[in-house]
């Protein structure tokens, strides 16, 4: 049984556990409110982020993007409610086998790094472990640094 | 007087390990990149059917010298690319140096001690050491020029 939906953004192939990804749209499904990109999921209106392979850029949901797929990503809050948190576009996802699987060493990675581990697939093809949480952490990272700099430069 | 083996590197910036920390000398390997790691420490070389951070300073370097981390419970080897082949050198208690100031600043956080050969003071390097996350961040500002000066 296939356990996990591999993603690909640019050259970055990642894998994410099944269960979280709980929804698949297309990109042109994406609505628009106030500038802010968002996927309708049971009701919720998800925002949806862009990133690149270096996870090195984050934006909204981009409809120009050759990312056409946008993908909503769920996992249980505090309250064990199981929650859309955010939606990821991308150019592909489909469900992965795992064959092989290790950890990145902690030391290695920055701070709030969304990546987990490392794969090999089927085809010995190598990628990247993730989750929800991881992703979301790095997204919220990101914006802190973003918001500090700017408090930073404001302040002179 | 007691006598000591070293392995001497080069970044080509001169450092040494214990004989003890060296486990390999790999002439080339296959590196996967890994996305948002420290700029030093950005790739993983498949060794003995294993994913092993390196510490790179340089990417036309492809010696690699394979060192035992202590201390480290999810590393338990590193890897650090080197200009050339390492040289094993034999060395006396007289030898080392009290003078760990002399050191570069970037690797006197890493060193456990210094040596003196052919007049210069070189730091012998602490492989754990390589892998403490303030000592990589700060890498990360350093100028790579600084690091080969």
């Amino acid at each position: 049984m296939k356990s996990h939906i591999g993603i690909r953004i640019e050259s970055l192939y990642l894998a994410l556990p099944g269960f979280e990804v709980a929804q698949i749209n297309l990109s042109k499904d994406m609505e628009f409110s106030h500038g802010i990109a968002c996927v309708n999921f049971q009701g919720q209106q998800v925002p949806v982020i862009n990133i690149d392979d270096k996870f090195q850029t984050i934006k909204g949901g981009d409809a120009s993007s050759d990312s056409q797929y946008v993908i909503t990503l769920a996992c249980a809050d505090d309250s064990l409610a199981f929650k859309a948190r955010l939606a990821l576009q991308v150019q592909t996802a489909f469900k992965l086998d795992i064959k092989t699987r290790g950890h990145v060493p902690q030391s290695m990675k920055k701070a709030q790094s969304p990546i987990i581990g490392w794969f090999e697939d089927e085809s010995e093809e190598r990628g990247f472990l993730t989750n929800t949480q991881a992703i979301e952490n790095f997204i919220n990272h990101t914006a802190r640094l973003k918001h500090n700099e700017l408090d930073d430069t404001l302040a002179g | 007087m007691n006598s000591m083996t070293l392995w001497q590197v080069s970044l080509p910036q001169p450092l040494a390990f214990f004989d003890t920390s060296v486990v390999e000398i790999v002439n080339e390997g296959q590196e996967i990149e890994v996305p948002y790691c420290h700029d030093a420490m950005g790739t993983m070389l498949i060794w003995r059917e294993q994913w092993i951070p390196v510490l790179r300073f340089d990417d036309h370097h492809t010696q690699l010298v394979i060192l035992k981390v202590a201390g480290v419970s999810d590393c338990p080897y590193l890897a650090m690319a080197v200009e050339s082949a390492p040289v094993k050198v034999s060395i006396s208690d007289e030898d080392f140096s009290n003078q760990l100031n002399e050191v570069t600043q970037v690797w006197q956080p890493v060193a456990i001690s210094a040596v003196k050969l052919d007049g210069e003071v070189m730091p012998i390097v602490n492989p754990s050491q390589c892998l403490n996350d303030h000592w990589l961040a700060k890498l990360n500002q350093t100028e790579a020029s600084m690091l080969r000066s």
